[in-house]
């Protein structure tokens, strides 16, 4: 498996989607150090509703959507699964193979430019660790969904980008952790975050009071969801691939 | 009929349907150990009849059994099959032995490394050399994935339009490979659509055209109908009508038309029987020959002959 998995990774990362997620990840990082050095009382919110509006729910979602609707999807397009699915391999071996391989780049990619954020912005450890909890978990749920997603919907990319602009990164937004919200993957990301960090994000609460201690048994809900749903993408994407023509 | 009986791939009543659009339609045959061909022009149904045997399409009708298993469900066929796709695309950022390594690797070989050079060497080419797959030539790609099919050894094997992109030499040492593979007990299945590297395999020939099986059976046989069936040829001489009553009075042709000023169409399904009569006949008439030109002997027509004689 570690020859598939490598041929995955080298399917699924580009010259150009590193270059260009590398900028944006810059971007996110040059934000967060004009925040620094605008040296004021509330940069620790801020810093929160950069990433609560931008890396977590648009920059965090894209780059998962791009790396894990090619990693299965592209082989599908191009005719190389062939090379694969007539392997008397399980369907959901190849799976985590190739949630694996995107997993590679995807953490890397996210997690790089926002420990650097949290750090340019000098905020906290427990913040530092915050991010990188909610990061992963969420970074582990989209991958999930949208490998299956990029197996079987042709233009998945098109469709994804509209799924995190609409979805995650607006409707989620709009009834402050309820209601759509709590079918999206950025609620609960935020959620852990907001727990593990003791801060509330502007952008789901009214109130701009903040948690005095972490309660882990408010973290767990929100943990298992995106464990969940990583779970079901796995299973899912397996029922896809196995059912899969391939060309 | 089991694999004992040699029979390894079982086809009955199979079609596959895209839309509206129909590619397969009520194929019955039987594939034994041995090397077969899969004949039949471009469209014809061959690359959709490969992917239902190998289970990557089911069939919208009837069965398709390898080795007595449903193709599409079974692990255990996946073992033992190995397919040279047609496209052309292969990984990229990848070297030969990177690939077929990871061809032998997800079959559970011990020596995935071993297995890959040696699979390599077989199609004649060098695995030490590390140049990405995507800067080979046609050639060499198609040699690529002939040895990723080969390379776990498999029983059944089945090769789409496998000679494609490749030079005359390497096209002939190939098929020598295929002979030499179908001779080790193994089930080899090349589809083409070319006339003449069917006979240069000289295997068991299925013909297909237009989703049809249009004809089944030994290369000489299918070589000999194709041959006997009614030709259409057209003749340009000085005197087209004195040429018209002369080919009538012979008995070699079935029908003449004119066709302009100049030449005459004739059917005949005595072709070689004419051909010898037709330079005798023009120097008996002191005719002047200025051109003899066949009106059906592309493939298509050929392929178009065989299913309209197999039709009700």
């Amino acid at each position: 498996m570690t020859s598939l998995y490598r041929i995955m990774l080298r399917t699924s990362v580009t010259r150009g989607r590193l270059l260009a997620f590398l900028a944006g990840g810059a971007l996110l990082d040059l934000i967060a150090y004009s925040i620094r050095v605008s040296d004021y009382a509330a940069r620790e919110s801020d810093l929160f509703n950069l990433l609560a509006l931008a890396a977590l729910p648009l920059y965090l979602p894209v780059v998962a959507l791009v790396f894990s609707t090619s990693s299965l999807g592209d082989l599908a397009q191009d005719g190389t699964l062939v090379y694969v699915w007539l392997r008397p391999v399980a369907r959901w071996k190849v799976v985590l193979v190739a949630l694996a391989a995107t997993l590679t780049v995807t953490l890397p990619l996210t997690l790089g430019p926002v420990w650097l954020a949290v750090w340019l912005a000098g905020a906290s450890w427990q913040t530092f660790w915050a991010i990188t909890v909610s990061t992963a978990l969420a970074n582990g749920a989209y991958v999930a969904l949208f490998t299956g997603f990029g197996l079987r919907v042709r233009h998945a990319l098109m469709f994804g980008l509209a799924y995190v602009v609409i979805w995650e990164a607006s409707v989620a937004t709009l009834s402050f952790g309820k209601g759509p919200a709590a079918i999206s993957i950025r609620h609960y990301a935020e959620s852990i975050l907001s727990h593990l960090s003791r801060q509330a994000f502007s952008v789901f609460s009214n109130s701009n009071a903040s948690p005095t201690a972490i309660d882990l048994a408010d973290v767990w809900p929100s943990v298992i969801v995106l464990l969940a749903v990583m779970l079901v993408g796995v299973v899912l994407t397996s029922i896809l691939l196995s059912r899969q023509d391939v060309a | 009929m089991t694999e004992n009986g040699r029979a390894t791939i079982e086809i009955k009543n199979v079609a596959k349907w895209f839309g509206e659009v129909v590619a397969l339609s009520g194929i019955t045959a039987t594939i034994q150990t041995g090397l077969t061909s899969l004949l039949g022009p471009n469209g014809a149904g061959k690359s959709s009849m490969i992917r239902i045997i190998c289970g990557l399409t089911s069939p919208s009708q009837g069965t398709v059994r390898v080795i007595g298993q449903d193709p599409r469900t079974s692990v255990e066929i996946r073992k033992v099959i190995g397919l040279v796709p047609q496209q052309e695309r292969l990984p990229p950022g990848v070297n030969a032995v990177e690939f077929v390594s990871m061809a032998a690797a997800l079959q559970g070989m011990h020596d995935p490394q071993g297995a890959a050079r040696k699979a390599i060497e077989t199609v004649e080419l060098d695995p030490n050399d590390r140049r990405h797959l995507s800067s080979y030539s046609k050639g060499m790609r198609q040699r690529v994935k002939i040895a990723q099919a080969i390379v776990h050894d498999p029983r059944i094997l089945i090769l789409d339009e496998p000679l494609n992109g490749l030079d005359p030499r390497q096209r002939s040492r190939m098929a020598q490979l295929f002979i030499r593979l179908a001779t080790e007990d193994r089930c080899v299945l090349v589809s083409s659509h070319v006339l003449e590297e069917v006979q240069e395999l000289s295997s068991t020939v299925l013909v297909l055209a237009e989703g049809k099986l249009a004809a089944e059976g030994d290369f000489h046989a299918i070589r000999q109908l194709l041959d006997d069936r009614p030709h259409r040829i057209r003749l340009r001489c000085s005197d087209p009508l004195a040429l018209a009553s002369g080919l009538m009075g012979s008995g070699s042709v079935s029908g003449v038309q004119t066709s302009g000023d100049d030449a005459i169409v004739i059917d005949t399904s005595a072709v070689t029987q004419f051909r010898r009569r037709l330079p005798r006949l023009t120097q008996e008439l002191g005719l002047h020959l200025l051109e003899v030109a066949p009106l059906d002997d592309d493939l298509e027509s050929v392929f178009r002959y065989l299913v309209a004689r197999r039709s009700p």
